[in-house]
């Protein structure tokens, strides 16, 4: 497989370059925050994400001839990812029973095609003279569904944001928003991420949670250091909507996470570290006393060219209660007590490109371990090596490539799911 | 008061459930742990389901006979229970219990061959002992197996070959073979009985099959199970393993009248003809789900005139105790009888006619047909048959 998909990566590199790491905000974990109006207190903005992608096997990490069920414990299904949004090629298990563990797909199995990954759709309203600010994310998700096409809409974020203290980095968010913990969800759309794949960590930590947030930052001058909080109660956490449904709680009560951040910004350099923590009911089972409980470590290095991103996620769930199990792919039969941790440390370095037509390019590449499983299965252990490179055209047009090497490397039987898979983002 | 009642509503929203309610399947082990403390699994008193060494063994003991029958110090057994399967008499143990855990799929159970260097075909290696991959706590851990015949390469150990992981390669030639119920872990030796005798059917005395212990390898480490052979279950295309009603009567208040069990063999409201496996073991009644059925009082149970259970408070008052015809109790088959509810217990004194002139509640279709008042529960049971038509259940 190794081998199949190198031929596709080396016809790549001629048009892998540069863009400076895409931090929308310049700093910190605030999630997306539009800039500012100027002139009109109306902004529109957005991107659409055309790919092109193809996973090796089947497209999905299920064997066949496995007959344990449910056949979702025994593999890792977000794997074979294809896009930023973490769809994967496939997640037909062949029949077998599945129980929920389960990322959204493309349905496109084994065979390479054009994706149209995502349209977006941004408006933010900045009120002149207001402290407030209103921002909507719409998105369009064309899909074949097993059964025929369909496009998804989805409001990806729809917040209200109150920012009180004129002289203070103090804001107050409600509505639906990009979580606060760690530091992946910086690069939840396709524009603003590096690379194409999420990482395999990334299912917990970079869900669009419903509820509200507080941001709060305060500089330290003298030390070049700046500290912020980022603490936000909502419905279901941080988790993708696949495994827990963001759109009300079923418990009755809010999650808490939050996390702690340090910048230290010197000449040419920054370092950024973070410790974030979840706590509290799982959203995917009804009893309030059924408890996620999850840590996070972040860490990023920017010198000159050079970026370094690394995280950690460590997550535990009790076994829900009772059935059933409601997730943003279906009704299960039940949560099952869960354990997982891993982390990812990504390394890009930025090509000194900066013409008007060649605006940005650079390589990257990332290494992902996860263990995890449910209780009474296996517990798997498997990784990633991604490696890929992006060139950005006009400030406009980012042209993405990568490869996905998913390796099983222990407790999940071997399975050919590595991913070559391409992106072209036009932003507006 | 506003405020007292809003905090209420806060309090009741953040309330759990408490560790008794919460879904659970209580192993064979945790069966027997739970009947040495004399506690309860799902609201049940676990002494009823399995008998700590030195207890009196129910069924065979106070109020079913005149005096107790103990269980030998120093084991437990599984209780067996009387009960009727499509009109048999029959009798079942209960290995499991699953609450608020709705279904059970078959999982699979890898049987290791090669082929030996005096060429084909494939045969067992009898050294080696099969391997799952699914235990408890898992919920969807199964006692209900898929034998899965694996031929590993020629020449190569079968120590390599302890955990599922190997065994599912694609590479490796696997067929299909009889399914098998078996509960890992074992907890018990066997089923209950007083030292010295075999296991029997209650009330009837017929003779029940025993489980063994099997040995088996669970990602690389030992373990064993009780092993109660390839009867008791069938399942969907999915491999859901299908569920029947466990009916056991009681009184409009909710008490248990301690009468033998109707088993189905369908799922609850669509009885399906009982069919048999290849060992002729019928294929249902393992997996139960248990529902109270309120007898009328008007209905009325065979038991001989000297009958311990006559005695019974609970009997009185609930349900027709009339004595039989000496005729009918003359009968060869009169042990088969006892215990079983009949909605005209006049019949009971039809020498002519009995037992065909008996509306006999021994049946799912039955049982459905005659009892509005039917309470399905949150527990359903791993119930493997031991005895079915007067002879233990062919392993």
């Amino acid at each position: 497989m190794t081998r199949a998909l190198l031929p596709c990566l080396l016809a790549a590199l001629p048009v892998l370059a540069q863009p400076a790491v895409p931090e929308s905000e310049g700093s910190e974990p605030l999630g997306y925050t539009p800039p500012q109006a100027t002139r009109s207190p109306f902004r529109i903005s957005g991107y659409v994400d055309v790919g092109w992608a193809n996973a090796t096997g089947n497209g999905s990490s299920f064997v066949p001839g496995d007959t344990r069920v449910p056949a979702d414990y025994y593999v890792d299904p977000f794997a074979p990812a294809v896009n930023s949004r973490g769809d994967v090629a496939s997640i037909d298990s062949g029949g077998r029973f599945v129980n929920g563990f389960l990322p959204t797909t493309v349905g496109s199995g084994g065979n390479g095609t054009f994706l149209l990954n995502v349209a977006s759709l941004d408006l933010q309203v900045s009120p002149s003279g207001l402290p407030v600010l209103v921002f909507v994310r719409a998105q369009a998700l064309p899909r074949w569904n097993g059964n025929g096409s369909e496009t998804r809409f989805v409001l990806q974020q729809a917040f209200g944001r109150v920012s009180p203290v004129s002289s203070q980095e103090l804001s107050i968010s409600a509505g639906r928003f990009d979580s606060v913990f760690g530091i992946e969800y910086l690069e939840n759309e396709s524009n603003l991420r590096l690379g194409i794949t999420p990482s395999l960590i990334a299912r917990y930590s970079t869900g669009h949670p419903l509820g509200i947030k507080v941001f709060y930052r305060f500089q330290l001058p003298s030390i070049q250091s700046a500290i912020s909080i980022n603490a936000a109660a909502t419905n279901h956490g941080s988790q993708v909507e696949s495994l827990q449904v963001e759109t009300l709680s079923f418990t009755g009560v809010p999650v808490g996470s939050a996390r702690l951040g340090y910048e230290l910004s010197l000449l040419g350099t920054e370092l950024k570290l973070g410790i974030s923590g979840l706590y509290g009911p799982r959203n995917d089972q009804a009893d309030p006393g059924v408890i996620q409980k999850q840590l996070g470590f972040d860490a990023r290095v920017f010198v000159g060219p050079v970026s370094v991103w690394g995280e950690y996620v460590s997550l535990r769930e009790d076994p829900a209660s009772a059935p059933p199990k409601p997730t943003g792919t279906g009704i299960y039969t039940i949560a099952s007590g869960f354990k997982v941790h891993g982390f990812y440390l990504q390394l890009a370095y930025a090509l000194p490109v900066h013409d008007r037509v060649l605006s940005g390019a650079s390589v990257y590449g990332r290494y992902d371990r996860r263990k995890g499983g449910f209780d009474g299965t296996p517990q798997l252990l498997t990784s990633r090596w991604t490696v890929g490179g992006r060139i950005e055209l006009w400030s406009v047009l980012q042209l993405k490539a990568e490869v996905l090497f998913n390796r099983e490397n222990a407790g999940a039987p071997t399975v050919d799911n590595d991913v070559f898979t391409t992106s072209a983002v036009f932003s507006f | 008061m506003r405020r007292a009642a809003l905090v209420a509503l806060l309090l009741a929203a953040c309330d759990s459930v408490p560790e008794s309610d919460r879904a659970r399947i209580w192993s064979a082990e945790d069966l027997a742990s739970a009947a040495r403390a004399g506690g309860t699994v799902a609201g049940i008193d676990a002494s009823t389901l399995v008998a700590p060494g030195g207890a009196p063994i129910p069924w065979l003991s106070p109020p079913h006979t005149s005096t107790a029958s103990l269980q030998p110090a120093g084991t437990d057994g599984l209780v067996v229970v009387p009960a009727w399967l499509d009109g048999q008499p029959s009798a079942y143990v209960v290995a499991e219990v699953w609450y608020r855990v709705p279904e059970a799929w078959r999982q699979p159970w890898y049987v290791l061959f090669q082929e030996p260097p005096t060429g084909p075909p494939a045969t067992r290696i009898q050294t080696a002992e099969p391997v799952i991959d699914v235990v408890p706590p898992s919920f969807f851990y199964s006692p209900f197996w898929q034998l899965i015949d694996v031929v590993i390469p020629p020449g190569a150990s079968p120590d390599a070959y302890r955990d599922a992981r190997t065994l599912v390669d694609p590479a490796l030639p696997h067929v299909e073979a009889n399914p098998l119920l078996a509960v890992v872990p074992p907890g018990v030796a066997g089923l209950a009985a007083p030292a010295g005798t075999a296991p029997v059917r209650p009330l009837s005395g017929d003779p029940v099959a025993s489980p063994r212990t099997t040995g088996l390898w669970v990602r690389g480490s030992h373990r064993s199970s009780l092993n109660f052979g390839s009867g008791g279950f069938s399942w969907r295309d999915d491999g859901r393993i299908v569920e029947v009603p466990l009916y056991r009567f009681i009184r409009f208040d909710g008490q248990a009248l301690l009468l033998p069990d109707v088993l189905g063999t369908g799922p609850e409201g669509q009885p399906a003809p009982l069919s048999f496996g290849a060992s002729g073991a019928p294929r249902a009644g393992a997996f139960t789900h248990l529902v109270l059925a309120a007898l009328p009082t008007s209905a009325g149970v065979f038991l001989p005139p000297d009958a311990p259970l006559r005695g019974a408070a609970v009997l009185a008052g609930a349900v027709q105790l009339p004595v039989p015809a000496p005729e009918i109790l003359a009968r060869a088959d009169a042990p088969q009888y006892v215990g079983r509810v009949a909605l005209n217990p006049a019949c009971f004194s039809d020498v002519a006619g009995f037992p065909g002139s008996c509306r006999w509640l021994d049946r799912q279709g039955a049982v459905e047909a005659a009892l509005g008042d039917r309470r399905p529960q949150e527990v359903r049971f791993t119930s493997p048959l031991v005895g079915y038509a007067g002879r233990p259940v062919p392993r």
